[in-house]
């Protein structure tokens, strides 16, 4: 199929759907894509990490394999059971520090070595070459997961309203023609401190020298980010028939989730990047019904019944919107396939237990993407590093790594079909 | 276990192996005790002809490589387990291997932490969010959030301005580009000076418009009577009876205080009456004094006194907020008047337009009704005027315009205009002379931007090079060691936090920064400076970790007499006691303890003493019989800081105390340790499931170490209160609120291993004055740690121990210390 007529397909198919939008992975033929690219399917990633822990007795099935009985949490998934796995027993081997430990769940790089390159930056790099946005970092609380090779941390969206502004609002023509011209300058002066700094190269101690290293390569990196704005800024962006998120108080960690989630959601949709991280994340008291305690206060529930049942309604809240997540993504058609098809989602803690603050025995739901679901895959605790689980993300999302972080190899029992 | 020590020793091998015999068989930098007892107990199978599993003592040395740390691992583990000396052979007393493991450990540790950080050399440093931002303050007189977007820096060795650890990535470089742009736009003045407005503000000004405001309401709606709906005509009447009533005030606002009392304004009150305030938040709101011309700096002032307060201060509270954002203020100042006499107070704030500057008073009656406002009880505040001026500006063209552009009118840029311009800025800029072919390339940048843009468009882009130069963004320090300009960067990034001014820089320019006593003189000057508040508050803040005051909040239900004015006040009361030991150069003895400390109304109530009246901190005298405070280890702070929200920790506060004020931090635990699940329904205390833990030997290898001086703090609860007894919640009903009950009692008595047993925190603080040797230390390396921006390494350690017995011995304090560290070669390692 060439790319015109793939093109014309797909589009008649989407607004079949109700939602107007263009692909822009498919139309952009000013060789963001090329013609082999777009023919491939997208695959997508979502990683979710609430922070604070999981309370296990909720997520963790009693029992393992196929025919387990749904715990609490996932009573409201009972319709999508064979779209999802739980896993349990995984950890990620020398990393320690109870809540230090988060900014390393998707990195897997032991407490004694400085962070770096996670998961979903790594995806990144490659996947998004066909969209706008590289990868999302939105935040329903929390986001401090993206880590670039270079050990930075990606820096999430201020707020869901300017995220959604981002990929979905269109600048005016002079606007436009502003930010192109910020994009030249941009790339001279980047031109000139890329000269300035091989002169002050020379000027340096090796292990100076070394530590320079780093502003070579973010001005590089910088300078192709400038290149592919340019490129984009003349394509439209997609139309979405959503209005933007309603500012909402600090405490609505509902709202905040239900708005992080439709953005994901859109953005899947309008193929605006394909990689997406958040986290389910509040220091102090939320608004959620029966709840007066602060979560985090919560977490630390010191086994008090009262404390418990509030920290179970705070939790059941994340897995009634991810409920609705998986739902609308699997309603949501794309070519042959659901979106949920498409999207591998991973859902996970850096805590073992909130009350603990272990890092061992860390809680994991993987959803969508190609996997055979239904069932629960209980490892001994110590056993197998979460990098194994990133092992076979990966290669479901069609790379074809054989390591990442410490994993020793893909996960035992998950299967790719 | 063992993998967690894959580290080496230290840096630097001053290896002199024992070749002349087995009498001296270790290495020479190997603790003399630690090398008596090697030599006594395990020479003899382990020497150098034929030592048994081919392990050789002499082989144990301190260098870099991983083979010395695994060497060292074996003997610690052997010892440990008392595997060796072998059962047949001649046994060491446990007090004799305590000292040798003990020493193993803290050294492998230690290793561990210097390793991690830049191998012990200053590694290309970039400036950090707060150098950043003062830099731009300092330069250019411009403020703002316009590093908010800036990632997070990350902490290393307790700090976050270790080079090794201060990344960029491309998110970074766009806001630094961002940032160019919002510090160009406001650093570069309008060619014509701003008006510069002055607006006074009476409350006789409010009066007279609310009292006119009432009268036109009321007349318009009686003019308009039968249109009105029933409900607005009862309402009407309502407000022509109470303006009968009163026809002077039409229902008054402020009372007016007229010979002595008070009573309700007239339209005719003259302004040699003052208004008063009768009523807490009544008044809260800006006057009409207009938005701000323009950005800049503007003077707020009020004058004011109290009434009625019977000694109690009064409080009035300017805030700046950013138009109706919501946000919190970005500014905040809080005046306390104590007596009648009337007093200006005045606040600088830097706004830009559509800031609003908010006046509210604190304190006196809160509103109640069916009560006029003369009738309340006081305090009262009388105002008599409230005042804004600004931009105000010291000198025209404004200092920071002039730095930018020294004496060229950048009205009208030329390429030669902006060659002369980069060679005036870019000394400044990047802390050191630039040479001519540099200025040449910013000229050519000029010349490149100005072929497609205007020339102030292309001159402002030649800036924005400038600031995202990697000169501006790195301290640039030659490959033989720092010169005199890295030494004046490193210097004034240790006690401003900010960019060296010109007498420094000119002092790096004829050398004598590279004279220590020139040195020491520089830095005596720079101490004395306002800038120098910003290095004692960041590093208090990080050291002691009290800037994380307030991350975790206690449990209202447990702890409900927390509030954010006492959150305030605990991070007060630490940052103005280093303040205070520094400014005066008080013995550190005092971090230990002391008869005085820093308190405000808020925490001397929190701590029960009695006599501090008003929001500001001033030093106390403590009757220490009376009160348990003094010293580091009673602040709130601190107690907060190693709390969640519901529990203490005495793990969390052992560590605390192990690395922050001993010096001696305890390895991480191993990695298949069970954790310890907290449980707060009241069977067990915290002390009992900690025993539990340290039956297990591995757990108890460090524990035995952290525990005691934890359990130490246990009668300081998690907002820093002294207690008894644990507080527990009473089982609430559904929906209820909690109630407090008095839980299990807390035992604070332990034994800290080598120093001696003690029954209450009192006793455990007079055994912590034996180890002042170690508080010193410590504080000195931390002091260096945050000076270089890295871990102290081997080759810096001779030099610190001696700074740090020198300051003991001498009794002398902080300001000693940094003056000693500042003129020591450790400020001039590479």
């Amino acid at each position: 199929m060439n790319p015109q007529s793939a093109l014309a397909t797909r589009r008649t198919f989407l607004r079949g759907t109700g939602v107007a939008l263009y692909l822009p992975w498919l139309e952009s033929l000013g060789g963001i894509v090329h013609a082999a690219e777009a023919a491939k399917e997208p695959r997508r990633l979502l990683l979710i990490c609430l922070p604070l822990g999981i309370y296990r007795d909720s997520l963790i099935p009693k029992q393992s394999g196929t025919s387990y009985e749904l715990p609490e949490y996932l009573a409201p998934l009972a319709d999508l059971r064979d779209r999802f796995t739980i896993v349990s027993g995984l950890e990620h081997p020398g990393v320690s520090g109870g809540h230090a430990a988060q900014a390393r769940i998707f990195t897997g790089v032991p407490s004694a070595e400085r962070n770096r390159r996670s998961l979903d930056q790594y995806v990144a790099a490659t996947l998004g070459q066909h969209t706008r946005f590289d990868s999302l970092a939105l935040s329903a609380g929390a986001n401090d997961f993206g880590w670039t090779d270079g050990g930075s941390l990606v820096p999430a969206e201020k707020s869901i309203g300017d995220a959604f502004a981002r990929l979905f609002a269109e600048e005016g023509a002079a606007n436009k023609a502003k930010v192109l011209g910020e994009i030249g300058r941009g790339k001279s002066i980047l031109d000139h401190v890329l000269d300035e700094a091989r002169d002050l190269e020379s000027r340096l101690s090796k292990r100076d020298r070394e530590k320079l290293g780093e502003y070579f390569e973010t001005v590089r990196a910088t300078e192709r980010r400038l290149v592919k704005s340019e490129e984009w800024i003349h394509q439209p962006k997609p139309q979405v028939n959503s209005k933007p998120p309603a500012p909402f108080a600090p405490d609505e960690i509902i709202t905040n989730l239900r708005g992080v989630c439709d953005l994901t959601q859109l953005a899947f949709k309008t193929d605006s990047t394909r990689v997406i991280t958040f986290g389910y994340f509040r220091q102090d008291t939320v608004a959620v019904p029966g709840v007066n305690v602060g979560y985090h206060n919560l977490s630390h529930h010191g086994q008090d019944e009262g404390n418990i049942t509030q920290l179970k309604r705070v939790e059941r809240a994340f897995f009634d919107e991810l409920k609705t997540l998986l739902t609308n993504l699997q309603n949501t058609r794309e070519g042959d396939a659901t979106l949920l098809d498409r999207t591998t989602i991973v859902v996970t803690s850096n805590l073992g237990s909130g009350n603990s603050h272990s890092n061992k025995d860390l809680p994991v739901l993987l959803a969508g993407g190609r996997f055979q679901h239904g069932r629960h895959l209980a490892f001994d605790p110590g056993s197998t590093p979460l990098c194994n689980l990133y092992i076979s993300v990966l290669n479901q999302l069609g790379f074809e790594d054989k390591s990442f972080g410490t994993s020793t190899g893909a996960l035992k029992g998950l299967v790719i079909s | 276990m063992r993998t967690r020590f894959v580290f080496s020793l230290f840096v630097v091998a001053v290896a002199s192996f024992g070749t002349e015999g087995m009498g001296r068989a270790v290495a020479s930098d190997v603790d003399p005790q630690v090398t008596a007892f090697l030599n006594r107990y395990c020479v003899e199978c382990h020497g150098a002809t034929k030592p048994k599993a081919d392990f050789q003592i002499g082989k144990l040395k301190v260098s870099t490589n991983q083979a010395d740390a695994e060497n060292w691992q074996l003997v610690l583990d052997n010892l440990l387990l008392g595997e060796m000396p072998p059962k047949d052979a001649k046994q060491p007393k446990p007090a004799e291997v305590e000292q040798v493991t003990s020493w193993i450990q803290t050294e492998l540790s230690r290793a561990a932490a210097e390793l991690k950080g830049t191998g012990g050399e200053v590694v290309l440093r970039r400036l950090n969010r707060a150098e950043y931002e003062n830099t731009i303050a300092d330069l250019f007189d411009v403020h703002g959030n316009f590093a908010a977007g800036f990632p997070d820096d990350l902490r290393e060795h307790g700090f976050d301005n270790n080079g090794a650890t201060l990344m960029l990535s491309a998110a970074q470089m766009q806001e630094y580009m961002k940032a160019a742009d919002f510090i160009l736009t406001r650093a570069i003045a309008p060619s014509q000076r701003p008006q510069s407005v002055n607006r006074t503000f009476t409350l006789h000004d409010g009066n007279r418009r609310a009292i006119e405001g009432a009268r036109k309401n009321l007349a318009d709606r009686l003019a308009k009577f039968d249109s009105l709906t029933p409900q607005e005509k009862a309402n009407t009447l309502k407000m022509e009876e109470a303006a009968k009533a009163n026809p002077d005030s039409h229902g008054y606002r402020f009372p007016v205080l007229d010979n002595g009392g008070l009573r309700p304004p007239k339209p005719t009150d003259g302004p040699h009456l003052d208004a008063v305030m009768t009523v807490q938040n009544y008044f809260s709101g800006e006057p009409q004094l207009g938005l701000p011309a323009g950005r800049g700096w503007y003077r707020v002032k009020a004058v004011a006194y109290a009434l009625k307060n019977d000694g109690k201060p009064t409080r009035l509270k300017f805030t700046v907020h950013e138009g109706y954002s919501g946000k919190l203020p970005k500014a905040e100042s809080v005046f306390a008047f104590t007596d009648e006499q009337p007093r200006e107070v005045e606040a600088r704030y830097y706004l830009e337009p559509g800031d609003r500057v908010v006046f509210t008073i604190m304190d006196g009656a809160p509103h109640s009704q069916g009560r006029t406002m003369i009738d309340q009880p006081g305090p009262f505040i009388a105002i008599r005027s409230f005042s804004i001026e600004g931009p105000v500006y010291e000198s025209w063209p404004p200092q920071g315009h002039r730095n930018l552009f020294g004496d060229v009118d950048p009205v009208k840029p030329t390429p030669e205009k902006a060659a002369v311009i980069a060679a005036h800025l870019a000394p400044k800029l990047f802390r050191r002379p630039v040479d001519d072919a540099s200025v040449a390339k910013y000229r050519a940048l000029y010349e490149k931007f100005a072929k497609t843009m205007k020339p102030d468009e292309a001159l402002r882009s030649m800036l924005t090079a400038m600031l995202v130069s990697p000169r501006f963004l790195y301290h640039e320090e030659p490959p033989s060691g720092p010169d005199a300009f890295a030494i004046a960067s490193r210097m004034s990034y240790f006690l401003w936090r900010s960019t060296p001014d010109d007498e420094l820089l000119k002092a790096a320019a004829d050398g004598s920064l590279l004279d220590p006593a020139k040195r020491r003189d520089q830095a005596e000057r720079m101490l004395a400076d306002p800038r120098s508040g910003r290095f004692l508050k960041d590093f208090t803040g990080q050291w002691l970790r009290v800037r994380e005051v307030g991350v975790m909040k206690p449990s209202a239900d447990l702890y409900p007499e927390y509030d954010l004015e006492l959150e305030a006040a605990m991070r007060g009361e630490t940052e103005h006691f280093i303040a205070e030991m520094f400014r005066h150069d008080l013995p550190l003895s005092n971090i230990i303890d002391s008869d005085w400390t820093m308190l405000n109304e808020r925490l001397a109530r929190h701590y029960k003493i009695e006599g501090v009246a008003g929001p500001d901190f001033r030093r106390v005298n403590l009757d220490k019989s009376k009160t348990v405070r003094g010293g580091l280890l009673t602040h709130a702070s601190v107690h907060a800081i190693t709390s969640n929200g519901t529990v203490t920790s005495p793990i969390a506060r052992g560590t605390w105390m192990l690395e922050k004020i001993l010096g001696t931090p305890a390895p991480p635990p191993p990695p298949d340790v069970p954790a310890i699940e907290p449980d707060i329904r009241g069977a067990t205390t915290i002390k009992e499931q900690l025993a539990k833990h340290r039956t297990v030997a591995s757990c108890n290898s460090c524990h035995r170490k952290i525990d005691p001086l934890g359990f130490a703090l246990e009668s300081f609860d998690v907002v820093g209160g002294w207690r008894q007894t644990y507080r527990a919640l009473v089982e609430p009903k559904p929906g209820a609120r909690a109630k407090l009950s008095d839980g299990p009692t807390v035992d604070s008595a332990d034994e800290w291993e080598g120093i001696g047993r003690f029954n209450s925190f009192q006793e455990f603080r007079e055994l912590i004055k034996k180890r002042e040797d170690l508080v010193t230390q410590n504080l000195t390396n931390q002091l260096a740690t945050f000076a270089l921006g890295r871990a102290p390494g081997f080759a810096d350690r001779q030099s610190l121990k001696t700074i740090a017995t020198q300051v003991r011995e001498k009794k002398s304090g902080m300001k000693s210390l940094v003056l000693d560290l500042v003129s020591s070669p450790v400020f001039t390692n590479p």
